[in-house]
């Protein structure tokens, strides 16, 4: 077996973010560069009338104040579903903390200055939509504008945005024994990066633009800047340096195309990083109000499952509909039904947009599905494990009509779950176990490109335009080339961030880049071992055929073996040079299906707990925490266990202490750190325990599976099956904090 | 010229004259006033650095039956310190509990006192424990209750020119014992949703001869439920007791919803965060013996 | 609109400070945090800006052994004071805490993580043998949303242990 794939290198980049030296965009020194300040109101809505920009013009440093004004009309709108978000406000505000205008300056504090003395002439608004309630009422102002909606869009003149429907089998006929009918709910969260969100523009070659963000997804950056600006993607550079985290808040663009304007309004590079309140106000996850009724036989197995969904979006659409439509896809989840309808709606609201956020709406349904299925455990008096083995899907099985089947043996880390949180086991007083299951695809389409550059002295280079944000994809795009062309792992350089550097990759998300850009890293590898050979056969005189490149060594037909690295010099000859190798992995989708393709992998993550609770009091103690993921293979298993331990905390997040809370005028009361509570080392469960099943079963090289999302698909539900175990009472609304099991136990 | 000037006196009373200017603001660790500077809620027109006055320097002594705390003494000073922890756990408890160890490095007991925050971990403990401030100021030098420098939210009673020099806890005379507890959502970092200092003092025969106890996060200010420490006085320490004090305690609560938490959720909460407190001082106390 | 922070007097006082083992000898305004000092007069992005307000340990450096948070010490307090970064934990290659953190893949996206190591290193320099329990309290100032934490434990924990 190898020494590098299932091993554990140290991470590359690692001595870079350990010695401080990894430059982040907020890091990067420009000379001669503006800062800017976003001029936003203290309101959810408002009407927008005049703004007076003398007084800010007025602070000793400031360059310039921009207002719809200096931008060009029609505002530009921009967004990668549906071109709806504008670059400044026009009209009406339409969430708290959209920007209305912005300010450039020498220093940020004379931006900052300067943006507070602005005056926008507003009439705030009444009656936003910051509910589903709301946005379900017809009577409820419309978020968006029918006119930017699509033409003929019959949903136009309402705040829902689209209603995805789903489904197969009879749900109206299908005979239950037993039937769970319940509403469950999930809050406002959002990604909380600690590296707020951070651009820089500057005016580029060639009257193009250059620009650098925390962005996941620079190609898009890039195209959508090209549109905006009516510049060929030529002329338009994105630079991503390594984001400090990203959580999918960092996928679209966001305040790229403003501070390029001022930018190139200026004539010098601007420069705007979010504060943490901002970044509230800029991302964060769809909420979601979820009525599921199942319909289940006596045994336990399931007859139906009828869904009807509703995520608040924001008040732009942002990727959310996508979320909506992918997520609820899979509302049903890895088991076997005949029967099965989904309605689910994407509606808009006054509020912050929301983007892709890591599990990309599958949290939100695990919640309600997994709490389902342990009611109806409880209430028919079977095991919550065994209910679910009962009716998860076997590998290979189309659990989904139409759809990848199965592509694990998901009933293995169900068990092994199980196993490690000692299920069955007798419990101290005081003491539940909950356990769940999580699921949700990966891509349905996608495309990589990796070129891979052997040099004349065996190192190489590696370019991919994947985003490295925390989950480690350039620690494994570097081990698949020194497993394939046996270069050192520290003669590897891997190139990413840069469209002008590296080839296309359409985006990092859904936990795809293992696959998608894996595969494309594979096959340029294959490609230079298919080169080299060539070179070496004319070299040997021989035959192409007879020589054999494989296990980092090449084989000539007389038996000698040499290691790649050292092969190449004496192949490339006199002259040196370099071998240069392209790999591409394109997932086509079809166009005729409901997501536009089939996925092509599933994330399937088993999360098991145990908690105490405090009956007096309400508070609760994580003791132990399982998550185990169906991987395919762990390239790295160091870095898996970090991303499925840490995926396994946010959960823990949403599922114990994290909203955001609104005021009835739709203000956010808690952007920050200080009452927007994620968890600190003091709240990790006192054990925690992380697996992954590999059976190489994956579609990606050595047969990897995607990860770094599975890890939160599942933690509420376990968390609340658990809190239902040790007291009793049954909690539908996250987060679970210690005041909603008090209230819910002294109602009992 | 407007904006924020700074000083830094090397005097006490130069620090009075300064702090007697309309806008002055005394400033030592910065945990609370850097943090409402940075995010615009307060701009004051001057800032006097307290650090660099002798008599302010930090320090905890024994002296005349009294710990006296001076004014820029920091929670990790008081978390370390032998007899505090010995005499006064519950300082030490509350103390530890004060933001993070970055904060802690920082932060003094004197602006914890200052800020007034209604949910301060340190004022419920102090007001139970029955500890008083030295006051400097134009007028001199003053002494005065904790409970009684704690007026309204974020209001003490200095006057204009006047800082804490001091904090000065009373020595237990007999078997005495104290507790805090916080209630909140996460373990670090956490504003309490209900805090209590609880605080007793044995008799020679076990009956409690004074008992504190202080609340925070029910009012505008922290408190001192002191019908609820009238039921303990002469009382023989049990779990009933306790509870019986705890009870009248929620019943002199009246906590507001907030962001945080619920007011219903809080004032259940006092009772039983009260009669834990006083059991723990309780068994501290009976573990101390006498002096 | 809104509220900006309030503009300081723009005064500036002598400051002598030691960073990093190397000697600093400016004038600074009143004004300006240690953090923003460190950031965009000296050069050392290592401490990051986040919360600002106390909350994040990002910006967590090293004045006079204790670790704190940069971004509400003013830098005229900072006079006469030893500070270290990240950028002087070691004065070549990696100290024992970084090198643990490498071996633990403590580091994710990396942002937190200059704090956690400022904070990890004054923990080890007053208390060499610490338990998990004081080494989570310690960095319990220190968020990571990547949510490295329980490698961030093991690494604090086996540089202790290979130090000792």
């Amino acid at each position: 077996m190898s020494d590098i794939i299932g091993a554990s290198p140290p991470r590359v980049g690692g001595p870079e973010r350990v010695s401080g030296s990894l430059e982040y965009v907020a890091d990067i020194r420009f000379r001669d560069v503006l800062h800017v300040k976003l001029v936003t109101l203290d309101v959810a809505r408002a009407r927008i009338g005049s703004i007076d920009t003398a007084p800010a013009l007025e602070v000793p440093g400031v360059v310039a104040v921009i207002t719809p004004a200096d931008l060009p009309d029609p505002m530009p709108r921009f967004g990668p579903q549906l071109r709806d978000r504008p670059v400044l406000a026009t009209g009406e505000t339409k969430y708290h903390g959209e920007p209305v205008a912005a300010v450039a300056a020498e220093t940020p504090e004379a931006a900052a200055r300067a943006a507070a003395l602005v005056q926008v002439e507003h009439e705030p608004l009444q009656d936003g939509v910051f509910t589903v309630e709301a946005a379900l009422d017809p009577t409820s102002p419309l978020v968006l504008d029918p006119s930017i909606r699509a033409t003929g869009d019959p949903l136009a003149t309402s705040n829902v945005f689209a209603e995805h429907r789903f489904g197969w089998g009879d749900v109206e006929s299908a005979q239950a024994d037993h039937v769970v009918d319940e509403i469950y709910t999930f809050p406002m969260v959002t990604q909380f990066a600690i590296e707020p969100h951070a651009f820089v523009a500057a005016p580029g070659e060639g009257g193009g633009i250059e620009v650098w963000s925390s962005v996941q997804h620079p190609f898009l950056l890039q195209k959508t800047l090209g549109q905006i600006f009516d510049l060929p993607l030529s002329r338009v550079r994105v630079h991503a340096p390594d984001p400090g985290g990203g959580f999918g808040g960092k996928q679209n663009p966001k305040y790229e195309a403003l501070v390029a304007f001022i930018a190139l309004r200026c004539n010098r590079p601007a420069r705007l990083v979010l504060s943490l309140g901002e970044t509230f106000q800029t991302v964060r996850r769809a909420s979601a109000r979820i009525r599921l009724r199942n319909g289940y036989k006596r045994d336990g197995s399931l007859v139906f499952s009828e869904f009807e969904t509703d995520f608040l979006i924001g008040a732009y659409v942002d990727i959310a509909d996508r979320v909506t439509g992918k997520s609820n896809y899979l509302a049903a989840g890895p088991y076997r039904l005949p029967n099965v309808a989904i309605v689910a709606r994407a509606l808009l609201s006054h509020t912050t947009p929301s983007t892709a956020m890591r599990g990309f709406g599958a949290p939100q349904l695990g919640w309600a599905r997994e709490s389902n299925l342990d009611q109806a455990a409880r209430e028919l008096g079977i095991d919550p494990l065994q209910i679910r083995l009962i009716n998860l899907a076997r590998p290979g099985e189309q659990f989904v009509p139409d759809e990848t089947p199965a592509d694990g043996k998901w009933e293995q880390a169900l068990r092994r779950t199980a196993e490690l949180i000692d299920w069955g086991a007798p419990l101290p007083e005081g003491r539940g176990r909950g356990i769940a299951v999580g699921l949700k695809s990966g891509p349905t389409t996608g495309l990589s490109y990796s070129t891979v550059r052997l040099l004349a002295d065996g190192s190489s280079l590696v370019f991919a335009g994947t985003s490295d944000m925390g989950q480690g994809a350039r620690t494994i795009f570097a081990q698949i080339v020194a497993e394939e062309l046996g270069v050192p792992l520290d003669r590897i350089t891997v190139v990413m961030g840069d469209t002008a550097r590296v080839p296309y990759d359409q985006q990092t998300s859904a936990s795809r880049s293992s696959v998608l850009m894996g595969n494309a890293i594979y096959r340029a590898c294959q490609e230079i071992k298919t080169q080299l050979a060539a070179l070496v056969a004319t070299k040997h005189e021989v035959d192409a055929g007879t020589v054999i490149v494989e296990n980092g060594a090449v084989i000539v037909p007389d038996g000698r073996v040499t290691p790649i690295p050292e092969a190449i010099a004496a192949a490339l000859g006199r002259l040196g040079g370099e071998i240069i190798g392209n790999g591409e992995m394109r997932y086509e989708g079809d166009p005729s299906h409901p997501l536009g393709g089939r996925a092509l992998f599933f994330e399937l993550h088993c999360a098991a707990c145990e908690v105490e609770v405090d009956l007096e009091t309400g508070e609760i103690e994580v003791k132990k925490y399982v998550t185990v993921g169906d991987v395919g293979k762990a390239l790295n298993p160091l870095q898996v266990a970090g991303q499925d331990e840490g995926a396994a905390v946010m959960g823990l997040g949403h599922t114990l202490m994290e909203q955001m809370i609104l005021d009835p005028s739709g203000r956010i009361l808690n952007m920050g750190a200080v009452d927007y509570r994620i968890l600190t080392h003091m709240d990790v469960p006192e054990v925690m325990v992380s697996d992954s099943i590999e059976n190489a079963d994956g579609p990606g090289p050595y047969g990897i599976k995607g990860v770094s999302e599975g890890g939160l698909l599942a933690t509420a539900p376990a968390v609340g099956a658990a809190v239902t175990d040790a007291t009793g009472i049954v909690v539908r609304d996250l987060p679970i904090t210690p005041e909603r099991i008090w209230s819910a136990l002294r109602d009992r | 010229m407007s904006g924020t000037a700074y000083e830094r006196p090397s005097e006490l009373a130069k620090a009075v004259e300064l702090l007697a200017a309309v806008g002055a603001h005394p400033f030592s660790g910065g945990t609370d006033l850097m943090v409402a500077m940075r995010h615009g809620k307060v701009s004051p027109g001057l800032v006097v650095d307290l650090k660099a006055i002798p008599e302010l320097a930090p320090r905890i002594e024994r002296r005349d039956g009294f710990v006296e705390i001076s004014a820029n003494t920091v929670m990790t000073d008081i978390e370390r310190h032998g007899h505090v922890q010995s005499v006064f756990p519950a300082l030490v408890e509350a103390a530890q509990v004060v933001g993070s160890v970055q904060i802690r490095n920082r932060a003094t007991l004197a602006g914890n006192l200052a800020n007034a925050s209604p949910a301060a971990d340190t004022p419920p403990v102090l007001i139970a424990l029955d500890a008083e401030i030295s006051i400097a100021g134009p007028g001199g030098v003053r002494v005065m209750p904790v409970d009684e420098l704690l007026v309204d939210y974020r209001t003490t009673a200095l006057g204009r020119g006047e800082l804490i020099t001091a904090v000065r806890i009373p020595e237990p005379e007999g078997p005495a014992g104290s507790a805090f507890l916080k209630l909140g959502v996460r373990k670090a970092m956490e504003i309490s949703v209900v805090c209590v200092g609880a605080a007793l003092t044995l008799g020679s025969g076990g009956e409690i001869v004074s008992g504190g106890i202080g609340l925070g996060s029910v009012a505008p200010r922290s408190i001192r439920p002191r019908s609820a420490e009238a039921v303990l006085i002469g009382r023989h320490p049990s779990p009933e007791v306790f509870a019986e004090a705890g009870a009248v305690a929620g019943d002199e609560s009246s906590p507001i919803d907030d962001l945080r938490a619920g007011g219903e959720y809080r004032k259940a909460m006092v009772p039983i965060l009260v009669r834990r407190a006083l059991h723990r001082a309780w068994e501290r106390a009976q573990e101390r013996g006498s002096p | 609109m809104g509220k900006s922070p309030g503009a300081w007097i723009a005064v500036t006082r002598h400051v002598e400070i030691q960073v990093n083992g190397a000697h600093w000898s400016l004038d600074v305004g009143t004004g300006t945090y240690l953090l923003e000092l460190l950031r965009d007069r000296l050069d050392l992005t290592g401490a990051k800006i986040c919360c600002l307000e106390g909350e994040c340990g990002a910006c967590s450096v090293i004045v006079d052994g204790k670790s704190v948070n940069s971004c509400l010490v003013l830098a005229v307090e900072a006079d006469g004071a030893v500070i270290t970064t990240v950028e002087g934990l070691a004065e070549n290659g990696l100290d024992s805490l970084q090198s643990s953190f490498l071996e633990k893949a403590a580091a994710q996206c990396g942002f937190c993580i200059p704090g956690q190591l400022m904070a990890a290193r004054a923990l080890l320099d007053t208390n060499p043998d610490p338990s998990e329990g004081e080494v989570r309290e310690a960095l319990a100032g220190n968020l990571c949303r990547c949510a490295g934490y329980p490698q961030i434990t093991d690494a604090v924990l086996a540089a202790a242990k290979a130090t000792r």
